[in-house]
């Protein structure tokens, strides 16, 4: 009896070692991937001594810390001597290692022959101890805002591989004493200047695709008619005064037609015309309610646009002939203001949400839904960047509409227009270097 | 009683000690087999209570984690909808019911004599051993109310999917400690989604970090030091369970990877 006793304690006892091994093992820990942590950068001002270097630095700096990809590290946290040089072998990457650069882009800022300013800049990767990209760019004076914003494209490509927005620049409306009026701003919020100053009300303005064109609708013949801003020559031109709306003038890829919005029956329905001048294509749209909004894929093989056939104003897409329409969204009673991505995989658009509208991102197929913003405010008229890393919007939050951007996870949200606001419709130039 | 019924197992009979030592394997054997039995069947105790674990390190040429669950695994899907619905948490009086059904089935016809009660005795043994640390109640409601996703931690469970509650808990205060501090390049990330480093450090048992090492290297010097310097920006880490001090003062190896493994 004991003998058996002991035989079966000796037995259970062979699973008892693993008790004591799984205490005493290594414990190896899978941390994972790095989410979008920002990168600290250091961004020594310009060498040179230029008159113009510190406000030069102040919109590089601007540029990066809009972006969402950096966190510029505190100058008062460098230790390398002012002056160093900017090249390889000219300074010690050890000095940068003390503040705690990740990233380190040198500039310089020297005058050229012909009133002209060159700006250089070397991007260097601190851990890795190496260089990632230089480059050198020369334009006149007076354009110093623009290089600026070109050698802060520089960085944000040697640093993360992605393009930078930041040589770009909105089209929008904006609410004045007698009505509104358009107007194009830089992608800071600079440089602002207007395109119609006719005390009427004007709307919506939309690029053509080599952004040397504007389509928007102004009231200034007291009908809503589409008008064509060619922006290079300062012609304002009338393309379609058609009995009741004219709006929302979208250009396919090659300029060649433009689908718009009008209501010569009273409903409001979607048709092409030719954007030279004016002729009547095709009608897209006959079901009931309305149908509006339309905004063009970018290879053109489809349009997206609102339609409250199914009741609830919802966005659907389209082929460019009005077959083959698809629904994209069923959440929500009122989704409005579709644009395509750039890449043409998904849909931004504006939703009505508890009373408030809010900036949401859908895959064509209707999948992935995705909400940008809540609880700030309204947020309305979506934009993309021409690389389709943010959507600008205008948004209520801070009490007067301004334009803002977001990354596309809506972790990012800045502030770009300052002053007394009232921007509306800001719509993105379609270019990445103005 | 016990050996005469042992007698009767068998005919050939060299001596009494090697029939005992047969009959005893059998008897486990027919334990573990009656176990998952009853586990799977009347759920003898409930695998989301007694949880074990066993922190081992991971092959170097694995390159992800196994695919196997890291925790304790769902119900059998059932086609009825009671089934597909997940278990109430237990409750101890659950428990109370559980260790009473015993001696009910001690009283049936045909399983009333020693070796069922002792079948019935070595199957919990034996599963309660193949977890080899049973935790207490309160360690199992701390771990419910901290919602620790054993998921994050990468220790091999000896059983399916059986963790330690607390070593979990551990290796996710550290993986949020260590993340939000490593800022590798992002063109890096892009361009080299498979780079893959692993780092070991000393960790006290206040949780004080040691020097850094590079255990594997992913080959690019800039990732590489990106993570000794995340570690090192980190500064100090939870302080380790107790269980596992010793291990932790000797090195905890943490990966770090461009892309998520998992």
């Amino acid at each position: 009896m004991n003998r058996i006793t002991l035989l079966m304690v000796a037995l259970l006892g062979l699973l008892v070692p693993a008790h004591a091994a799984a205490q005493d093992s290594p414990i190896h820990i899978y941390v994972g991937a790095p989410g979008r942590n920002k990168v600290p950068i250091a961004l020594p001002k310009p060498i040179g001594d230029h008159p113009k270097a510190g406000d030069f630095y102040s919109v590089v700096r601007r540029d990066l810390e809009l972006s969402g990809w950096f966190e510029v590290i505190d100058p008062q946290a460098y230790v390398e001597p002012l002056g160093t040089g900017i090249m390889p072998r000219q300074f010690k990457f050890e000095d940068w290692d003390v503040p705690g650069a990740v990233g380190l882009a040198k500039m310089g800022l020297t005058d050229r022959p012909g009133d002209q300013l060159r700006a250089e800049a070397w991007v260097y990767d601190v851990p890795g101890r190496r260089r990632l990209g230089a480059t050198a760019l020369t334009v006149g004076k007076d354009s110093w805002r623009s290089l600026a914003h070109r050698v802060a494209n520089e960085i944000i490509f040697q640093v993360t591989g992605q393009l930078g927005p930041f040589n770009t620049r909105f089209a929008y409306t904006r609410k004045t004493s007698t009505g509104k009026e358009l107007g194009i701003v830089d992608f800071d919020g600079h440089g602002e200047r207007n395109i119609t100053n006719n005390g009427s009300i004007n709307l919506k303005p939309i690029w053509n695709p080599n952004g040397k064109a504007l389509s928007f609708t102004s009231y200034r013949e007291g009908n809503p008619d589409l008008y064509v801003a060619e922006l290079g020559k300062g012609v304002i031109q009338r393309i379609s005064n058609r009995m009741g709306i004219n709006i929302g003038g979208t250009w396919n890829p090659d300029s060649s037609v433009m689908a718009l919005t009008l209501a010569p029956d009273g409903n409001p329905d979607i048709y092409l015309i030719d954007p030279l001048g004016g002729r009547k294509i095709a009608r897209l749209t006959r079901a009931g309610g309305i149908d509006v909004s339309p905004d063009w894929s970018s290879d053109g093989n489809r349009i997206a646009f609102v339609s409250e056939r199914s009741g609830g104003a919802q966005i659907y897409t389209m082929k460019p002939d009005g077959s083959d329409v698809k629904r994209v969204t069923f959440q929500g009673s009122f989704n409005t203001d579709p644009v395509w991505s750039p890449d043409g995989s998904r849909i931004a658009f504006v939703g009505r949400n508890g009373g408030r509208f809010d900036i949401f991102v859908v895959n064509v197929d209707g999948t992935g839904m995705q909400r940008i913003t809540q609880d700030m405010g309204d947020n309305e008229d979506p934009s993309w960047s021409p690389e389709g890393n943010y959507i600008a919007f205008s948004s209520t939050r801070t009490g007067t509409a301004q334009i803002w951007m977001s990354t596309l996870d809506g972790r990012h949200q800045v502030q770009l227009t300052r002053g007394r606001g009232g921007y509306l419709n800001p719509n993105w130039s379609p270019s990445l270097d103005w | 009683m016990r050996d005469k019924r042992l007698n009767h197992a068998f005919e050939f009979r060299p001596t009494w000690e090697i029939g005992a030592s047969i009959g005893v394997h059998v008897l486990l054997a027919g334990a573990v087999w009656a176990g998952q039995m009853w586990k799977s069947e009347h759920r003898l105790f409930d695998p989301n209570e007694v949880m074990a674990v066993q922190a081992v390190a991971l092959p170097k040429a694995n390159r992800r984690m196994p695919d196997r669950p890291t925790r304790t695994p769902d119900p059998p899907k059932g086609d009825t909808p009671a089934a597909k619905t997940p278990p109430p948490p237990p409750t101890a009086s659950d428990m109370a019911i559980r260790k009473k059904e015993a001696p009910k089935k001690r009283g049936q016809p045909n399983k009333t004599d020693a070796r069922e009660e002792l079948l019935n005795k070595m199957k919990r043994e034996a599963l309660l051993k193949d977890a080899t640390a049973a935790l207490g109640k309160r360690d199992r409601v701390a771990t419910d109310k901290d919602g620790v996703d054993p998921k994050d931690a990468v220790i091999g469970p000896i059983g399916s999917g059986r963790m330690d509650p607390e070593l979990a808990r551990f290796v996710a205060q550290c993986r949020a400690r260590i993340l939000p501090n490593w800022n590798p390049l992002p063109a890096i990330l892009a361009a080299h989604p498979d780079y893959k480093v692993v780092v070991s450090v000393t960790v006290s048992g206040n949780g004080t970090l040691g020097s850094p090492s590079i255990v594997q290297g992913s080959g690019d010097a800039s990732f590489d030091r990106s993570a000794i310097s995340a570690v090192v920006r980190t500064g100090r880490l939870p302080a380790p369970p107790a269980r596992y001090a010793a291990s932790a003062a000797r090195g905890v190896m943490f990966t770090l990877s461009a892309a998520d493994l998992r």
